[in-house]
């Protein structure tokens, strides 16, 4: 083995067990742009373990993708970054993209959201797969067919050894995801990001793939950070789920706790504005109306009291910090959370004064529409 | 095949065409063709020149003499006079072969040379290597070839004695100097190209590297470099491969006036004789032949398309 | 739209991150340092070529010029041509037969080309089909191959009785260099202007001009060829660089306006003593070097100014 190879080997080495296998600890992601810097993601710290998944829900513009990315190292050169990053005890956080390139493919990868456009169109999928196979690892060109081969029918390709010599236009949608799924798991990552993995499919095939995601995360005791906009999709497939909003985590709990138990007050909402087949038909679909706000200046205090049914006037001053509140293990960001005495107070008083705090123009923050009922249109 | 079988249809229309055309240009001399060609002769001769060249026949009938005679090999004949005669086969034959040659070493100077610049340019778009890259392409476009030869030919082969200012070595007498002579031609046809086509290729390449399959590629912990030539630059190549059709015209057009300024003896050397000679038949010949063989290479280069990129190749199948 | 989080470059241009923000491009439309030179060297050439025939004059003896090189006779800063004319009056001289030329030929394809492409694009159907196909056939040759052997034909010097050449007249060969070169930019123009109103006559309001009544020949000049208009003035301006590159060549090849000035005949004439008065075929050249770059910077703004939708060849 060349001295490069050992070096890394012996970096790669099963870490001990009770260190995580990844700590995040506040990083946060600003990319500069002629306005200013927009603070994609600010401030966000979690740990993840061996075998465990972690979902992490948001809107269009949470953030979630590029947390992902940032985690990953995947970022271009305008941006500035902060915080700690830690892969298996090393710190990754000050590392750039030649020392991340030891990483990426094989020990931690990414299944992207579009497969269309997220494989060379150009290339025979065998040798998008064997690419990876033969750069990382030393093995031949017959072993890293065979190994392609197995890959594919792992993750469940019909006709697997036409298939290598296909090129990705030939395929149908759910069958590209799956040899994006079999290429990010070539070289054996410890860790995979699946960032909207289904987002793109039909919904017949969605839960195909997450299927195979949760089934390939077992038998590889591969940890799996699985990003999405749709609740459904993290409902029984996340140990623990993170609610983001404008850069941040609001909520994070083990998946049960989130459902029934939660506490912050836009988990409540996302939950809400998911239709039920139970109500009659015609039935208004609750949505949370106003926008997320302007990361390039972002407001004081809470980033969702302009829109918070349960916003007081604390919340546009100060930032709630992400705290368990007694609770170990579910930790949650609000003055005035769901469920509490505090929280039902609140909610209380806006709906006696008719409008939540938003309204009250002596409040700073992004204008809305005084949401005194719900609003049909406005989607997340 | 359905496609393939059109294609080859409308490839033979379009040489024939073209083959009028190149027919057609003896019509088009105003005056007595025969006396324009061979000057002063006889009225027995020139009936009998006249009776040789069909001017006495329907155009349809001259057409197809003429484009039998072309297809057997018959190229025509050269006039000194009312009775000396050449054979327009036998100089195209010398004259063929050079000319190939210059647009072969330009060709490959061309590549060998834009297609890194383009990859670099592009993956260092936006810093000064890219910026100076840029200006000095956007003048060379500006710059005609036989301006850049004529300096060339002055600067380097003049001035600086470097390699022979004109003149042409057959590649059997002597290598190395055949290769002197060439230099300078070569390059006055390829800096033009080079420009061209770098900007092309790094336009293309940028646009590339902004896929999602190129991030894909880079998050499977790929080397930049490898990125670039394996994963990004065949996807970059098809608009640069749809010029390649028009700047080979243009290369033919330059190579013409850098033959004469250099003295190569190729096919623009001869079309310069016969024009000033007033050898029309010639023209004919020479101009049929270059044009068909342009024909040919854009063919070549629709093939070349479906090669490069195998959406295309199934998209045409599927006709 | 996936968020295309890549950039293989340092301080490449910012991308935007995935989803919702919106990242606005500044376009710069301003018109640089190099669009003011370029204005300027255009500018001062066309006063040149206006003015300086009226002002300069050749010194009375020949000999005080002939064949002198730059700054080696006050007054004559460009030096003499083998015959004793002063170089400067001869660019300007040249310069307006070039133009003369260029502008010419485009504009004859403007004309010629222009129309029959507008009328393809918008009568579309068999006469669409047939006239691209003459542009191909056209376009199989390749461009300055036509445009030689067009001239070398059209403008052959015609040989009296007694069979010696007699050179045909300057007008003559202008005339034919004009019509040569346009007919080589038809098919070009004719597909560009074809592709801009093939797009134009499929919108509404040439379909209100016909539910009015008005004619075809109407819509065509009313409706659809002031929007194609300005698409075409910067190709126009792109064309004429072209066909003034492509008189020097042919000039070089004596296909040009012999017999007269223009850029390409001084750099053929000069090419005989090229080793011994290199001056007399480099000021020419360095004449149409600075008015192609000219010309292709200011055509670049315009395009940039217009936003024209380029249409792929």
């Amino acid at each position: 083995m060349s001295p490069r190879k050992k070096e890394r080997a012996d970096r790669f080495a099963d870490a001990p067990l009770d260190v995580p296998l990844l700590e995040v600890e506040n990083i946060s992601t600003g990319f500069k742009t002629p306005r200013g810097v927009v603070h994609a993601v600010d401030g966000v710290s979690f740990s993840l373990e061996r075998g465990k998944t972690l979902g992490i829900v948001g809107e269009s513009g949470c953030g979630k993708s590029v947390l992902s990315r940032s985690i990953m190292g995947l970022l271009p050169n305008n941006v500035v970054r902060g915080g700690s990053v830690k892969f298996q005890g090393h710190e990754l956080g000050a590392a750039d993209a030649s020392e991340m390139r030891a990483y990426w493919g094989t020990q931690m990868s990414m299944v992207f959201q579009d497969p269309m456009t997220s494989l060379n169109p150009v290339m025979r999928i065998g040798k998008q797969i064997t690419e990876s196979l033969r750069y990382h690892l030393d093995i031949s060109k017959d072993y890293a067919n065979e190994t392609a081969l197995t890959l594919l029918q792992s993750v469940g390709i019909p006709e697997a050894e036409r298939r290598l010599r296909d090129y990705p236009h030939q395929l149908s949608g759910g069958m590209r995801q799956r040899v994006m799924i079999a290429i990010a798991l070539a070289c054996g990552p410890k860790l995979l990001f699946a960032d909207e993995p289904t987002t793109a499919l039909d919904v017949t095939v969605q839960a195909q793939i997450l299927d195979l995601l949760q089934a390939q995360q077992r038998e590889r005791f591969m940890a799996m950070i699985l990003v999405t906009h749709d609740l459904g999709v993290v409902a029984g497939r996340a140990d623990d789920i993170a609610v983001m909003y404008a850069g941040k985590i609001v909520e994070k709990a083990p998946a049960r706790t989130l459902f029934t138990q939660m506490r912050h007050p836009y988990t409540e909402a996302l939950l809400k504005s998911i239709p039920k087949l139970n109500l009659p038909s015609h039935t208004r679909l609750e949505s949370i109306p106003g926008r997320p706000p302007d990361l390039l200046n972002p407001p004081k205090g809470c980033k969702f009291a302009a829109r918070c049914p349960y916003a007081q006037e604390r919340c546009f001053q100060e930032e709630p910090p992400l705290e368990d509140h007694g609770s170990p293990g579910h930790e949650f960001a609000c003055f005035y959370p769901v469920g509490t005495p505090e929280g039902d107070e609140a909610y209380a008083r806006n709906r006696a004064a008719g409008v939540a705090a938003a309204a009250d123009p002596t409040n700073a923050g992004e204008t809305t529409p005084t949401p005194t009922t719900a609003t049909v249109g406005e989607t997340t | 095949m359905r496609a393939g079988l059109r294609r080859v249809i409308q490839l033979v229309i379009v040489v024939l065409c073209v083959s009028f055309f190149s027919f057609f240009l003896l019509q088009l001399v105003p005056g007595d063709p025969v006396t324009s060609i061979v000057g002063f002769s006889s009225p027995a001769d020139h009936k009998a020149i006249a009776h040789e060249l069909h001017l006495d026949q329907p155009l349809v009938t001259q057409y197809w003499h003429w484009l039998s005679g072309f297809v057997h090999g018959n190229l025509g004949q050269v006039y000194y006079g009312p009775t000396g005669r050449g054979k327009v086969s036998t100089l195209i034959g010398q004259s063929l072969p050079v000319s190939l040659q210059l647009m072969a070493y330009a060709m490959i100077l061309t590549l060998l040379i834009a297609i890194p610049l383009g990859v670099f340019a592009a993956y260092r778009a936006g810093t000064i290597f890219d910026r100076i890259a840029n200006a000095t392409a956007f003048g060379s476009i500006a710059l005609p070839d036989f301006a850049l030869a004529l300096v060339l030919s002055y600067w380097v082969g003049v001035k600086l004695r470097w390699v022979p200012s004109s003149g042409y070595t057959h590649p059997s007498d002597d290598l190395v100097k055949h290769f002197k002579t060439m230099v300078l031609p070569s390059t006055s046809l390829a800096v033009g190209q080079i420009a061209a086509y770098m900007r092309l290729l790094r336009s293309d390449m940028i646009s590339t590297l902004q896929e999602d399959y190129i991030l894909m590629a880079k998050s499977k912990g790929i080397p930049n470099r490898r990125v670039l030539w394996r994963h990004a630059l065949r996807p970059s190549s098809l608009t640069t491969l749809t010029v390649a059709g028009l700047n080979i015209g243009a290369l033919i057009g330059g190579a013409v006036v850098v033959e004469v300024i250099f003295g190569i003896p190729g096919m623009g050397q001869l079309l310069f004789t016969a024009i000033f000679e007033r050898q029309f038949v010639e023209i004919q010949s020479i101009v049929a032949l270059i044009a068909i063989g342009y024909v040919l290479v854009n063919f070549f280069i629709d093939l070349l398309y479906a090669f490069v990129d195998p959406r295309i190749r199934d998209a045409r199948a599927a006709l | 739209m996936v968020a295309t989080i890549t950039n293989l470059t340092p301080g490449g241009p910012p991308v935007v991150p995935d989803e919702s923000l919106t990242y606005v491009v500044p376009r710069t439309k301003r018109i640089g340092i190099g669009g003011w030179l370029a204005i300027g060297w255009l500018v001062i050439m066309m006063l040149g070529i206006i003015i300086l025939p009226f002002v300069l004059h050749n010194p009375s003896s020949a000999g005080t010029l002939a064949s002198k090189g730059i700054f080696k006779v006050p007054g004559h800063p460009l030096g003499g041509d083998g015959n004793g004319n002063d170089m400067l009056l001869e660019l300007a001289k040249g310069g307006r037969n070039s133009l003369i030329v260029a502008v010419g030929a485009v504009l004859f394809g403007l004309i010629f080309g222009g129309s029959l492409g507008l009328i393809a694009g918008y009568f579309r159907g068999k006469l669409d089909t047939g006239l691209t196909s003459i542009f191909n056939v056209l376009l199989a040759i390749p461009q300055f191959v036509l445009a030689l052997s067009l001239v070398s034909v059209l403008a052959a010097n015609g040989v009296n009785s007694q069979g010696a050449p007699q050179p045909a007249t300057f007008t003559r060969r202008l005339v034919v260099l004009v019509i040569a070169l346009g007919i080589v930019s038809i098919p070009i123009l004719a597909r560009i202007t074809r592709a801009n109103s093939l797009q134009w006559s499929q919108r509404e309001f040439v379909l209100a001009a016909r539910a009015q009544g008005a004619s075809n020949l109407r819509i065509m000049w009313r409706e659809i060829l002031p929007n194609v208009a300005p698409a075409m003035f910067s190709i126009a301006l792109l064309g004429i660089a072209v066909a003034m590159v492509a008189e020097g060549g042919l000039s070089i090849l004596g296909a040009g306006v012999q017999g007269g000035y223009s850029w390409g005949n001084i750099i053929a004439t000069g090419r005989g003593q090229f080793q011994t008065t290199p001056h007399i075929v480099f000021e020419p050249v360095v004449c149409i070097f600075l008015t192609v770059l000219s010309i292709n910077y200011v055509g670049d703004i315009v395009r940039a100014r217009f936003d024209v939708r380029e249409s792929t060849l």
